[in-house]
């Protein structure tokens, strides 16, 4: 049997046994719309520990960060340095969207965004953002997953098929067993994804290099010493600036949690205690991070030159003399990450487009929404594969907007729970300036007063509209902030 | 809970015990302690390779060091919330 086979076997095994899981994993749901979209709030904390990690990490932690590390460098900290702090706000308001999820029904961000601004507009605007920047996010998930299994197969899995095969799979568990679905898998991915990067980063470092030290000597004394380095280089192979790196932390901690498929998680906890461990815990699985680095430093020296560098880790796959299961098990590791975040992308993308974007301008049965969001999951499916494997159109502009776009939110969740004098008119407001500005900087960087990221300057627009406008409008009845203001 | 609509922040509810309040604005500024650390101006101070730090270079060392400190510190919270 040849190399090629062995790994697309090894792959299709992963597969198979991700798809039982996820259709096993969706029986015990209620067929309601809470149990199809937060697991009638029953997820304890081994499940939300993996949901929470996989759905952060996807493709990009095999493809991306190692590139990252082996093109820019120090530039790569930085996605420790937001993680670092950016999970922290969950542990505070986290219990609060949970309680008020069990109370008055909610399953989605936007739902309890519009209920406290009492803003219908507000929602389909949220519901607008969480479809414009997940859809595009879904698209190059499933481009990771075509891409690798086109490497490791020699090109025999052409795009079209690498891409429908792994996300046929997961239009299938999302369909049947709803964030169960995603629960479960993410469990079974999570855990998969650090066995094999903890192997991988602490391995090639030994085997290029003779140890983890040496590496970064050997580096340090290259040409490629800048590397090492803080805040690395840019895009260009520039130095990057610290103004960037700084403002690009900063909006992305800001935004971390408010991410609509992280947030909404929050629903699907079974107790206040388990959704706080779970974000006390993230920080063990965001160390994977570091063996991630490793792999992409270990191939500085080893293997110069590899363009782009998101291809370094199945480069080096390719070059070292590994077993082609082993390679198998890397595919498979490339893939879990991808698809676990995939899954609850989309179904997290499905379900705020039905519950925040229609069903407050129409009413629907609970049967009729879930089999509506249901639909949802396979147009959104059918448009990302379109924009992965049929459209030329690039959705880049959007994927880089999504980071200032999203951060945005966060303002106005943080008032709903804090400062009751906040309004929706001032909401609707302060989101809208915020997306706007943060578009236009990201469109127009020469208007930039300092080279700060897009999102700083949206999060200034929305604060000062946000703040100006409730206070030129009237609050809102205490009848309703007192669901936000009691703790 | 007040009939009109308070202008300011809302953090704690009014029960709560001045201890309480002490122990999460702490923690909020230690959130904002480590953000500072990771950024500029701080962070230029710590941002080179030597020397290294259990075989990292100094540069990522200290950021690993702070996502320990930040876990620490919530285990540490959690503890303290969840002790009943």
């Amino acid at each position: 049997m040849d190399a090629s086979t062995v790994a697309l076997i090894v792959c299709a095994g992963y597969l198979v046994l991700t798809l039982a899981t996820g259709l096993i994993s969706g029986r015990k749901a209620s067929s309601s719309v809470a149990g199809y979209v937060a697991g009638d709030r029953s997820l304890n904390v081994v499940v939300l520990y993996f949901v929470i990690g996989a759905s952060i990490f996807s493709a990009f932690a095999f493809l991306g960060a190692p590139g990252w590390a082996y093109s820019r460098g120090a530039a790569a900290f930085y996605i420790l340095a937001f993680g670092t702090v950016g999970m922290v706000p969950l542990y505070f308001f986290g219990p609060h969207v949970r309680r008020l999820g069990a109370k008055l029904g909610f399953v989605t961000q936007a739902e309890l965004l519009s209920h406290r601004y009492n803003s219908k507009l507000l929602s389909v605007t949220l519901a607008l953002v969480t479809i414009a920047v997940l859809v595009p996010y879904l698209t190059i998930q499933m481009k990771g997953a075509a891409y690798i299994l086109s490497v490791i197969s020699g090109g025999l899995v052409p795009e079209w098929l690498g891409a429908l095969v792994p996300y046929g799979v997961v239009m299938l568990y999302v369909l049947t067993s709803g964030v169960l679905g995603v629960g479960w898998t993410n469990t079974l991915q999570g855990a998969f994804m650090l066995v094999i990067a903890w192997f991988l980063g602490l391995y090639l470092p030994h085997e290029l290099y003779g140890g983890i030290e040496p590496m970064f000597e050997q580096l340090a004394a290259s040409a490629e010493a800048d590397l090492l380095a803080a805040p690395g280089r840019d895009a260009n192979g520039e130095p990057w600036s610290w103004w960037a790196y700084s403002s690009a932390v900063l909006v992305s901690a800001v935004g971390f949690t408010m991410w609509p498929h992280l947030f909404m998680k929050a629903y699907t906890a079974k107790s206040e205690r388990a959704l706080r461990l779970s974000v006390v815990l993230y920080p063990t699985f965001q160390l994977f991070l570091v063996p991630i680095l490793l792999i992409g430093f270990a191939g500085v020296l080893a293997f110069p030159g590899v363009t782009p560098a998101d291809t370094i880790v199945p480069y080096i796959l390719t070059q070292l003399d590994f077993s082609p299961f082993f390679i198998g098990l890397v595919a498979a590791g490339t893939l879990a990450a991808s698809m676990s975040s995939g899954d609850s992308i989309l179904h997290a993308a499905a379900s705020v487009g039905i519950r925040d974007g229609v069903r407050p301008w129409r009413t629907l049965s609970d049967g009729q929404e879930r089999r509506a969001i249901q639909v949802l999951v396979v147009v959104l499916s059918g448009a990302a594969y379109y924009f992965a494997v049929v459209s030329e159109v690039s959705l880049v502009t959007l994927l880089l907007a999504s980071y200032g776009g999203i951060a945005q939110i966060f303002p106005l969740v943080f008032a709903a729970f804090y400062w009751p004098r906040a309004t929706g008119w001032g909401a609707l407001a302060g989101l809208v300036a915020g997306l706007a500005v943060s578009m236009l900087f990201l469109l127009a960087p020469d208007l930039r007063p300092l080279p700060l990221h897009e999102g700083v300057y949206g999060l200034a627009a929305n604060l000062v509209v946000f703040i100006g406008i409730s206070m030129l409008s009237p609050p809102e009845p205490m009848s309703r902030l007192h669901h936000y203001m009691s703790r | 809970m007040p009939a009109k609509v308070p202008f300011g922040f809302h953090l704690f509810k009014p029960t709560a015990s001045a201890a309480y309040r002490r122990k999460r604005l702490g923690f909020a500024a230690l959130v904002l302690l480590a953000f500072c650390a990771l950024t500029a101006p701080a962070y230029t101070l710590v941002a080179h390779a030597q020397p290294f730090v259990l075989g990292l270079p100094l540069s990522l060392a200290w950021i690993i060091g702070w996502m320990l400190m930040m876990f620490a510190a919530l285990i540490a919270l959690y503890r303290s919330d969840h002790r009943a």
